[in-house]
Protein backbone atom coordinates (compact mmCIF):
# COMPACT_ATOMS: atom_id res chain seq x y z
CA UNK A 1 0.00 0.00 0.00
CA UNK A 2 1.46 3.32 -1.10
CA UNK A 3 1.42 6.34 1.15
CA UNK A 4 0.11 9.72 -0.06
CA UNK A 5 3.64 11.02 -0.15
CA UNK A 6 4.79 8.12 -2.33
CA UNK A 7 1.94 8.71 -4.75
CA UNK A 8 2.77 12.39 -5.05
CA UNK A 9 6.43 11.60 -5.65
CA UNK A 10 5.44 9.11 -8.31
CA UNK A 11 3.34 11.75 -9.99
CA UNK A 12 6.22 14.23 -9.84
CA UNK A 13 8.41 11.62 -11.52
CA UNK A 14 5.79 11.07 -14.25
CA UNK A 15 5.70 14.84 -14.85
CA UNK A 16 9.47 15.08 -15.08
CA UNK A 17 9.65 17.22 -11.94
CA UNK A 18 12.21 15.07 -10.12
CA UNK A 19 15.92 15.41 -10.67
CA UNK A 20 19.14 13.86 -9.47
CA UNK A 21 18.98 11.67 -6.42
CA UNK A 22 15.22 11.93 -5.96
CA UNK A 23 14.65 10.78 -9.48
CA UNK A 24 17.01 7.82 -9.15
CA UNK A 25 15.32 6.79 -5.91
CA UNK A 26 11.90 6.67 -7.54
CA UNK A 27 13.26 4.81 -10.55
CA UNK A 28 14.85 2.12 -8.43
CA UNK A 29 11.64 1.81 -6.41
CA UNK A 30 9.62 1.49 -9.65
CA UNK A 31 11.92 -1.23 -10.92
CA UNK A 32 10.98 -3.39 -7.94
CA UNK A 33 7.35 -2.52 -7.41
CA UNK A 34 4.73 -3.61 -9.93
CA UNK A 35 2.01 -1.74 -8.07
CA UNK A 36 3.94 1.51 -8.37
CA UNK A 37 4.48 0.82 -12.06
CA UNK A 38 0.74 0.43 -12.58
CA UNK A 39 0.09 3.68 -10.74
CA UNK A 40 2.66 5.51 -12.78
CA UNK A 41 1.22 4.12 -16.00
CA UNK A 42 -2.27 5.23 -15.05
CA UNK A 43 -1.16 8.71 -14.06
CA UNK A 44 0.79 9.10 -17.29
CA UNK A 45 -2.14 7.87 -19.37
CA UNK A 46 -4.55 10.28 -17.65
CA UNK A 47 -2.14 13.18 -18.20
CA UNK A 48 -1.61 12.39 -21.88
CA UNK A 49 -5.27 11.72 -22.52
CA UNK A 50 -6.24 15.07 -21.04
CA UNK A 51 -3.51 17.02 -22.82
CA UNK A 52 -4.56 15.61 -26.18
CA UNK A 53 -8.26 16.15 -25.70
CA UNK A 54 -9.03 19.68 -24.71
CA UNK A 55 -12.50 20.28 -26.03
CA UNK A 56 -12.43 22.95 -28.73
CA UNK A 57 -15.02 25.62 -28.07
CA UNK A 58 -16.48 28.53 -29.94
CA UNK A 59 -17.61 31.80 -28.45
CA UNK A 60 -21.41 31.51 -28.32
CA UNK A 61 -21.87 34.99 -29.79
CA UNK A 62 -21.68 36.45 -33.27
CA UNK A 63 -18.51 38.21 -34.34
CA UNK A 64 -20.21 41.62 -34.28
CA UNK A 65 -21.85 41.14 -30.92
CA UNK A 66 -18.68 39.85 -29.29
CA UNK A 67 -16.56 42.66 -30.73
CA UNK A 68 -19.07 45.43 -29.94
CA UNK A 69 -18.30 45.48 -26.22
CA UNK A 70 -14.54 45.36 -26.80
CA UNK A 71 -14.66 47.95 -29.58
CA UNK A 72 -16.80 50.30 -27.51
CA UNK A 73 -14.40 50.13 -24.57
CA UNK A 74 -11.43 50.80 -26.85
CA UNK A 75 -13.19 53.75 -28.51
CA UNK A 76 -13.94 55.24 -25.10
CA UNK A 77 -10.31 54.88 -24.08
CA UNK A 78 -9.11 56.45 -27.30
CA UNK A 79 -11.54 59.35 -26.86
CA UNK A 80 -10.38 59.84 -23.27
CA UNK A 81 -6.75 59.84 -24.42
CA UNK A 82 -7.54 62.46 -27.05
CA UNK A 83 -9.25 64.66 -24.49
CA UNK A 84 -6.26 64.53 -22.17
CA UNK A 85 -3.64 64.91 -24.89
CA UNK A 86 -2.96 68.57 -25.86
CA UNK A 87 -3.12 69.40 -29.55
CA UNK A 88 0.08 69.34 -31.57
CA UNK A 89 -0.40 73.01 -32.51
CA UNK A 90 -0.47 73.96 -28.84
CA UNK A 91 2.57 71.77 -28.23
CA UNK A 92 4.61 73.44 -30.99
CA UNK A 93 3.49 76.92 -29.90
CA UNK A 94 4.35 76.13 -26.31
CA UNK A 95 7.81 75.09 -27.44
CA UNK A 96 8.55 78.70 -28.45
CA UNK A 97 6.30 80.57 -26.16
CA UNK A 98 7.67 79.29 -22.85
CA UNK A 99 11.32 80.18 -23.47
CA UNK A 100 10.27 83.55 -24.91
CA UNK A 101 8.14 84.29 -21.86
CA UNK A 102 10.98 83.30 -19.55
CA UNK A 103 13.40 85.60 -21.36
CA UNK A 104 10.92 88.48 -21.26
CA UNK A 105 10.45 88.04 -17.54
CA UNK A 106 14.20 88.07 -17.00
CA UNK A 107 14.59 91.22 -19.08
CA UNK A 108 11.75 92.92 -17.22
CA UNK A 109 13.25 91.93 -13.88
CA UNK A 110 16.61 93.38 -14.92
CA UNK A 111 15.01 96.57 -16.06
CA UNK A 112 13.08 97.01 -12.84
CA UNK A 113 16.23 96.36 -10.85
CA UNK A 114 18.18 98.96 -12.76
CA UNK A 115 15.43 101.51 -12.41
CA UNK A 116 15.39 101.04 -8.69
CA UNK A 117 19.12 101.81 -8.34
CA UNK A 118 20.09 105.34 -7.10
CA UNK A 119 20.55 107.72 -10.04
CA UNK A 120 23.82 109.54 -9.24
CA UNK A 121 25.50 110.13 -12.57
CA UNK A 122 25.46 113.44 -14.41
CA UNK A 123 23.37 113.53 -17.55
CA UNK A 124 26.32 114.49 -19.78
CA UNK A 125 28.92 112.05 -18.66
CA UNK A 126 28.54 108.35 -18.48
CA UNK A 127 29.58 107.28 -15.08
CA UNK A 128 29.63 104.20 -12.99
CA UNK A 129 26.19 104.00 -11.54
CA UNK A 130 26.58 100.93 -9.50
CA UNK A 131 28.40 97.70 -9.20
CA UNK A 132 26.22 94.66 -8.93
CA UNK A 133 27.41 91.97 -6.57
CA UNK A 134 27.53 88.44 -7.83
CA UNK A 135 28.23 85.31 -5.85
CA UNK A 136 30.99 84.46 -8.28
CA UNK A 137 34.42 85.89 -7.60
CA UNK A 138 35.55 85.84 -11.18
CA UNK A 139 32.50 87.65 -12.52
CA UNK A 140 31.57 91.26 -11.89
CA UNK A 141 29.22 93.60 -13.62
CA UNK A 142 28.73 97.36 -13.95
CA UNK A 143 25.76 99.23 -15.18
CA UNK A 144 25.69 102.75 -16.65
CA UNK A 145 22.72 104.89 -17.22
CA UNK A 146 22.52 108.07 -19.20
CA UNK A 147 19.14 109.68 -18.79
CA UNK A 148 19.84 112.19 -21.52
CA UNK A 149 20.49 109.39 -23.92
CA UNK A 150 17.71 107.35 -22.35
CA UNK A 151 20.08 104.43 -22.35
CA UNK A 152 21.35 101.81 -19.89
CA UNK A 153 24.45 99.73 -20.49
CA UNK A 154 25.31 96.64 -18.46
CA UNK A 155 28.99 95.61 -18.54
CA UNK A 156 29.77 92.09 -17.44
CA UNK A 157 33.40 91.38 -16.65
CA UNK A 158 34.68 87.85 -16.60
CA UNK A 159 38.19 87.27 -15.30
CA UNK A 160 39.77 84.47 -17.22
CA UNK A 161 42.78 84.05 -14.90
CA UNK B 1 -4.48 48.32 -42.79
CA UNK B 2 -8.15 48.97 -42.75
CA UNK B 3 -10.45 46.54 -44.51
CA UNK B 4 -11.17 43.50 -42.37
CA UNK B 5 -11.15 41.16 -45.39
CA UNK B 6 -7.65 42.34 -46.32
CA UNK B 7 -6.40 41.56 -42.86
CA UNK B 8 -7.37 37.91 -42.89
CA UNK B 9 -4.14 36.94 -44.64
CA UNK B 10 -1.87 39.14 -42.54
CA UNK B 11 0.33 37.40 -39.96
CA UNK B 12 -0.16 37.96 -36.25
CA UNK B 13 3.14 39.78 -35.91
CA UNK B 14 2.21 42.43 -38.46
CA UNK B 15 -1.25 42.79 -36.96
CA UNK B 16 0.22 43.30 -33.50
CA UNK B 17 2.57 45.99 -34.84
CA UNK B 18 -0.34 47.75 -36.54
CA UNK B 19 -2.46 47.48 -33.40
CA UNK B 20 0.41 48.88 -31.34
CA UNK B 21 0.35 51.86 -33.70
CA UNK B 22 -3.32 52.33 -32.93
CA UNK B 23 -5.11 50.30 -35.61
CA UNK B 24 -8.34 49.01 -34.10
CA UNK B 25 -9.07 47.11 -37.33
CA UNK B 26 -5.86 45.11 -36.89
CA UNK B 27 -6.75 44.46 -33.26
CA UNK B 28 -10.25 43.34 -34.22
CA UNK B 29 -8.71 40.82 -36.60
CA UNK B 30 -6.51 39.49 -33.78
CA UNK B 31 -9.58 39.18 -31.55
CA UNK B 32 -11.50 37.27 -34.20
CA UNK B 33 -8.57 35.02 -34.89
CA UNK B 34 -7.93 33.96 -31.31
CA UNK B 35 -11.21 34.53 -29.50
CA UNK B 36 -12.26 30.86 -29.57
CA UNK B 37 -8.96 29.66 -28.17
CA UNK B 38 -9.06 32.17 -25.35
CA UNK B 39 -12.70 31.43 -24.67
CA UNK B 40 -12.01 27.67 -24.55
CA UNK B 41 -9.26 28.20 -22.00
CA UNK B 42 -11.43 30.44 -19.85
CA UNK B 43 -14.30 27.96 -20.06
CA UNK B 44 -12.00 25.08 -19.07
CA UNK B 45 -11.29 26.86 -15.82
CA UNK B 46 -14.58 28.62 -15.08
CA UNK B 47 -17.08 26.12 -16.56
CA UNK B 48 -19.59 28.84 -17.23
CA UNK B 49 -20.41 30.24 -20.68
CA UNK B 50 -21.45 33.73 -19.62
CA UNK B 51 -18.54 34.16 -17.24
CA UNK B 52 -16.10 32.93 -19.86
CA UNK B 53 -17.48 35.33 -22.49
CA UNK B 54 -17.40 38.32 -20.12
CA UNK B 55 -13.97 37.46 -18.84
CA UNK B 56 -12.44 37.05 -22.29
CA UNK B 57 -13.95 40.35 -23.45
CA UNK B 58 -12.43 42.01 -20.39
CA UNK B 59 -9.16 40.25 -21.21
CA UNK B 60 -9.15 41.62 -24.77
CA UNK B 61 -9.60 45.14 -23.48
CA UNK B 62 -6.66 44.60 -21.10
CA UNK B 63 -4.64 43.15 -23.96
CA UNK B 64 -5.30 46.30 -26.02
CA UNK B 65 -4.07 48.45 -23.11
CA UNK B 66 -0.97 46.33 -22.65
CA UNK B 67 -0.07 45.90 -26.30
CA UNK B 68 2.93 48.14 -25.77
CA UNK B 69 4.34 45.61 -23.32
CA UNK B 70 4.22 42.76 -25.81
CA UNK B 71 7.77 42.27 -27.02
CA UNK B 72 7.14 39.29 -29.27
CA UNK B 73 9.26 36.87 -27.22
CA UNK B 74 6.41 34.37 -27.24
CA UNK B 75 3.59 34.10 -29.75
CA UNK B 76 0.77 36.59 -29.46
CA UNK B 77 -1.78 33.85 -28.70
CA UNK B 78 0.41 32.47 -25.89
CA UNK B 79 0.78 35.92 -24.40
CA UNK B 80 -2.94 36.64 -24.72
CA UNK B 81 -3.82 33.27 -23.16
CA UNK B 82 -1.63 34.17 -20.20
CA UNK B 83 -3.68 37.33 -19.67
CA UNK B 84 -6.89 35.28 -19.75
CA UNK B 85 -5.56 32.72 -17.28
CA UNK B 86 -4.45 35.41 -14.87
CA UNK B 87 -7.92 36.95 -14.99
CA UNK B 88 -9.48 33.52 -14.42
CA UNK B 89 -7.26 32.95 -11.40
CA UNK B 90 -8.13 36.39 -10.04
CA UNK B 91 -11.80 35.58 -10.43
CA UNK B 92 -11.38 32.26 -8.65
CA UNK B 93 -9.62 33.99 -5.78
CA UNK B 94 -12.49 36.46 -5.45
CA UNK B 95 -15.03 33.64 -5.50
CA UNK B 96 -13.03 31.63 -3.05
CA UNK B 97 -13.04 34.44 -0.57
CA UNK B 98 -16.82 34.43 -0.72
CA UNK B 99 -17.45 30.75 -0.88
CA UNK B 100 -17.29 28.16 1.84
CA UNK B 101 -14.76 25.42 1.58
CA UNK B 102 -15.87 22.74 -0.82
CA UNK B 103 -16.16 19.11 0.12
CA UNK B 104 -13.29 18.40 -2.19
CA UNK B 105 -11.00 20.70 -0.27
CA UNK B 106 -12.01 19.14 3.00
CA UNK B 107 -11.30 15.68 1.67
CA UNK B 108 -7.98 16.82 0.27
CA UNK B 109 -6.83 18.45 3.44
CA UNK B 110 -7.86 15.51 5.57
CA UNK B 111 -5.57 13.34 3.46
CA UNK B 112 -8.29 11.01 2.20
CA UNK B 113 -8.02 12.09 -1.40
CA UNK B 114 -9.55 8.99 -2.87
CA UNK B 115 -12.20 8.12 -0.36
CA UNK B 116 -14.90 9.90 -2.37
CA UNK B 117 -13.83 8.62 -5.77
CA UNK B 118 -16.25 6.55 -7.80
CA UNK B 119 -15.25 3.25 -9.27
CA UNK B 120 -12.56 3.67 -11.91
CA UNK B 121 -14.26 1.82 -14.73
CA UNK B 122 -17.24 3.49 -16.37
CA UNK B 123 -17.95 0.91 -19.05
CA UNK B 124 -15.04 -1.24 -20.23
CA UNK B 125 -16.84 -2.61 -23.27
CA UNK B 126 -17.65 0.77 -24.73
CA UNK B 127 -15.11 2.22 -27.16
CA UNK B 128 -15.46 5.94 -27.12
CA UNK B 129 -14.86 8.04 -30.15
CA UNK B 130 -12.87 11.19 -29.58
CA UNK B 131 -15.98 13.33 -29.29
CA UNK B 132 -17.33 11.04 -26.61
CA UNK B 133 -13.97 10.89 -24.93
CA UNK B 134 -13.92 14.66 -24.79
CA UNK B 135 -17.40 14.68 -23.36
CA UNK B 136 -16.25 12.39 -20.60
CA UNK B 137 -13.19 14.48 -19.93
CA UNK B 138 -15.41 17.52 -19.88
CA UNK B 139 -17.72 15.87 -17.40
CA UNK B 140 -14.72 14.95 -15.26
CA UNK B 141 -13.45 18.53 -15.34
CA UNK B 142 -16.89 19.82 -14.41
CA UNK B 143 -16.87 17.67 -11.26
CA UNK B 144 -13.71 19.28 -9.97
CA UNK B 145 -13.58 22.31 -7.76
CA UNK B 146 -12.39 25.47 -9.56
CA UNK B 147 -9.10 25.31 -7.66
CA UNK B 148 -8.35 21.72 -8.70
CA UNK B 149 -9.47 22.43 -12.26
CA UNK B 150 -7.24 25.49 -12.55
CA UNK B 151 -4.17 23.51 -11.52
CA UNK B 152 -5.03 20.70 -13.91
CA UNK B 153 -5.64 23.08 -16.82
CA UNK B 154 -2.43 25.00 -16.19
CA UNK B 155 -0.47 21.76 -16.16
CA UNK B 156 -2.19 19.80 -18.91
CA UNK B 157 -3.11 22.53 -21.39
CA UNK B 158 -0.55 25.22 -20.64
CA UNK B 159 2.27 22.81 -19.88
CA UNK B 160 3.44 24.78 -16.84
CA UNK B 161 5.81 23.33 -14.26
CA UNK B 162 4.72 22.85 -10.64
CA UNK B 163 6.73 25.83 -9.46
CA UNK B 164 5.18 28.18 -12.01
CA UNK B 165 1.67 26.91 -11.22
CA UNK B 166 2.27 27.51 -7.51
CA UNK B 167 3.41 31.04 -8.26
CA UNK B 168 0.44 31.83 -10.48
CA UNK B 169 -2.19 30.26 -8.27
CA UNK B 170 -0.60 31.56 -5.09
CA UNK B 171 -0.26 28.30 -3.19
CA UNK B 172 2.50 25.95 -2.08
CA UNK B 173 4.24 23.38 -4.25
CA UNK B 174 2.74 20.63 -2.09
CA UNK B 175 -0.77 21.95 -2.71
CA UNK B 176 -0.17 21.98 -6.44
CA UNK B 177 1.00 18.37 -6.34
CA UNK B 178 -1.90 17.21 -4.24
CA UNK B 179 -4.50 19.09 -6.31
CA UNK B 180 -3.06 17.75 -9.52
CA UNK B 181 -3.00 14.23 -8.19
CA UNK B 182 -6.54 14.40 -6.99
CA UNK B 183 -7.78 15.95 -10.24
CA UNK B 184 -6.09 13.29 -12.34
CA UNK B 185 -7.45 10.46 -10.27
CA UNK B 186 -10.88 11.97 -10.53
CA UNK B 187 -10.52 12.26 -14.25
CA UNK B 188 -9.22 8.72 -14.60
CA UNK B 189 -12.33 7.58 -12.79
CA UNK B 190 -14.63 8.81 -15.56
CA UNK B 191 -12.56 7.23 -18.33
CA UNK B 192 -12.44 3.54 -19.01
CA UNK B 193 -9.28 1.44 -19.24
CA UNK B 194 -9.59 1.12 -22.99
CA UNK B 195 -9.44 4.90 -23.45
CA UNK B 196 -6.46 5.26 -21.21
CA UNK B 197 -4.77 2.31 -22.90
CA UNK B 198 -4.27 4.44 -26.00
CA UNK B 199 -2.23 6.91 -24.01
CA UNK B 200 -0.01 4.51 -22.07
Amino acid sequence: MMTEDQKLRLQAWVDGELHGRERRQVESWLAQDAGAQAWAAQLRAAARCLAANETPRQVPQSREFYWSKIGRAIELELAADEAVKPSTRWLSWRLWWLPAAALSLLALGGFVLLRSLPDRQSPAVLAVASELETPLKEVSSFSFRADSERMTVVWVNFRSD
Amino acid sequence: MSRQSDLASVEDKALVTAAQDGSTAAFEELVMRHRDQLYARAFSILRNEDEAVDLTQEAWIKIWRRLGQFQGGSGFATWATRVVINLCLDQLRKKRRRAEESIEQISEESGGVEQFLPSETANPTLRLEQAELREHIDAGLAQLSPEHRAVLVLHAFEGLEYKEIARRVGCSLGTVMSRLFYARRRLAAVLNDEDLQNFR
